[in-house]
């Protein structure tokens, strides 16, 4: 699975998600599936989704 | 040449005292507490010294409830750290999973992590600081889901495997640690400690009697898609890279004993290797693809000698594959 479909495919289980932050490293900067959803890219190796009100919903790593 | 063979060891096997998450991983604990000096076999847990195979765990609390269990190696350069853990409810922050696995309430979730400092807390976003922290996959359902569960841990010099009977008929099972020996000193291919190392699990689900052959769920070095599915992840040398195994050889399931045993009588027992998705990765160490063998049965030589600890997916029906771990 590419990283765009891995973080798709989480997304769509936390569909509170309004923004997400995802490693600087997996090149993803957008997320074709869920227009809606604000990409951020920051330092870490670990995604992290938040809801409308910023609060953390899930954290995961990429495989690959 | 060849890594350190590595011994396997069984600790006694814990009933949990009820189906709740502190519960089995209290049982965990009973199992592996530091106070247990020996295995189930009667030797000696040793948890220092050249191939002393007793690894060092700790449990976590949370006023007072168990969240969590992790290990230290006795010995090795590359500080790795093994840990199960669980919650009735997420807590927070969320403990990092690995895509695509999603955090079960009441699950057990099983974690890796290279180049250990501090440890911190089981669902930080670095457990135990450094950044080569693997996040967690899932072994087994929630544990609320099942009517028994009795775990049990076999040790060895560098690595872990996680047994659990379920209901009395189904057998879960994840390894964890330096499991590979790349064959190779050449730095690109190994860690600095000659090693390649990786963890799997079997998902959700139990193991399937054609655990070597089958993918998706119940199986053995498999990379499913889905959260719940075999997983099974490999560390990219010197990297927080993790990246899934890409088995190239299947099974027929169609082992028998008669098969498995050569013409002198002795039990085959056959070297498994492993690639990931970037190239080749591996020998499994020590862990060899045998006869067919019951949950829990130990193979012994001549009575009294053992030569392994037979891996089979189920109590009462010795057929299909099986994992041999070598004594």
């Amino acid at each position: 699975m590419t990283y765009t479909e891995q973080i798709e495919g989480y997304v769509a289980a936390y569909p509170d998600t309004a923004q997400a932050r995802l490693p600087e490293t997996c090149g993803v900067t957008t997320l074709p599936a869920f227009p809606h959803v604000v990409v951020h890219v920051w330092a870490d190796d670990f995604c992290e989704l938040e809801d409308a009100d910023g609060v953390d919903i899930a954290r995961f790593r990429l495989v690959g | 040449m060849s890594l350190e063979a590595l011994k396997h060891r069984r600790l006694a096997t814990v009933n949990a005292a009820s189906m709740t998450i502190p519960a089995v991983l209290d049982a965990f604990w009973a199992a592996v507490d530091p106070t247990v000096t020996t295995y189930s076999d009667g030797s000696t847990r040793s948890f220092s010294g050249v191939g002393a195979t007793g690894w060092t765990w700790t449990r976590v609390q949370v006023l007072g409830t168990t969240e969590a269990i992790y290990a230290t190696p006795p010995g090795g350069s590359l500080a790795q750290r093994v840990v199960i853990a669980g919650r009735s409810l997420a807590p927070t922050p969320s403990p990092t999973m690995i895509a695509p696995d999603t955090f079960v309430a009441s699950g057990l979730l099983i974690g890796h992590q290279l180049s250990a400092g501090a440890f911190t807390t089981w669902n930080a976003a670095t457990p135990f600081t450094n950044a080569r922290w693997s996040g967690y996959t899932r072994l087994g359902n929630a544990v609320t889901t099942y009517s028994s569960i009795a775990v049990c841990i076999y040790e060895s010099q560098e690595t872990i495997w996680v047994e659990m009977l379920t209901n009395g008929t189904a057998v879960l099972v994840a390894t964890l640690g330096a499991t590979y020996d790349p064959e190779t000193v050449t730095a690109a291919a190994c860690e600095t400690d000659g090693r390649r190392y990786g963890f799997l699990t079997v998902g959700a689900g139990a193991m399937v009697t054609n655990s070597l052959g089958s993918a998706v769920t119940g199986t053995l070095w498999s990379a499913g898609g889905t959260a719940g599915n075999s997983h099974a992840y490999i560390w990219r040398p010197g990297s927080t890279t993790l990246e899934n195994v890409a088995r190239v050889w299947v099974s027929n399931g169609a082992s028998t004993a008669t098969i498995q045993t050569n013409l002198a009588g002795e039990f085959a027992g056959t070297p498994l290797f492993i690639p990931a998705t970037s190239g080749w990765v591996g020998r499994v160490r020590e862990c060899y693809w045998g006869r067919p063998v019951l949950y829990h049965q130990r193979i012994d030589t001549t009575p009294g000698v053992i030569a392994a600890y037979g891996m089979g997916w189920s109590t009462t029906s010795a057929t299909g594959d099986a994992l041999l771990l070598k004594y």
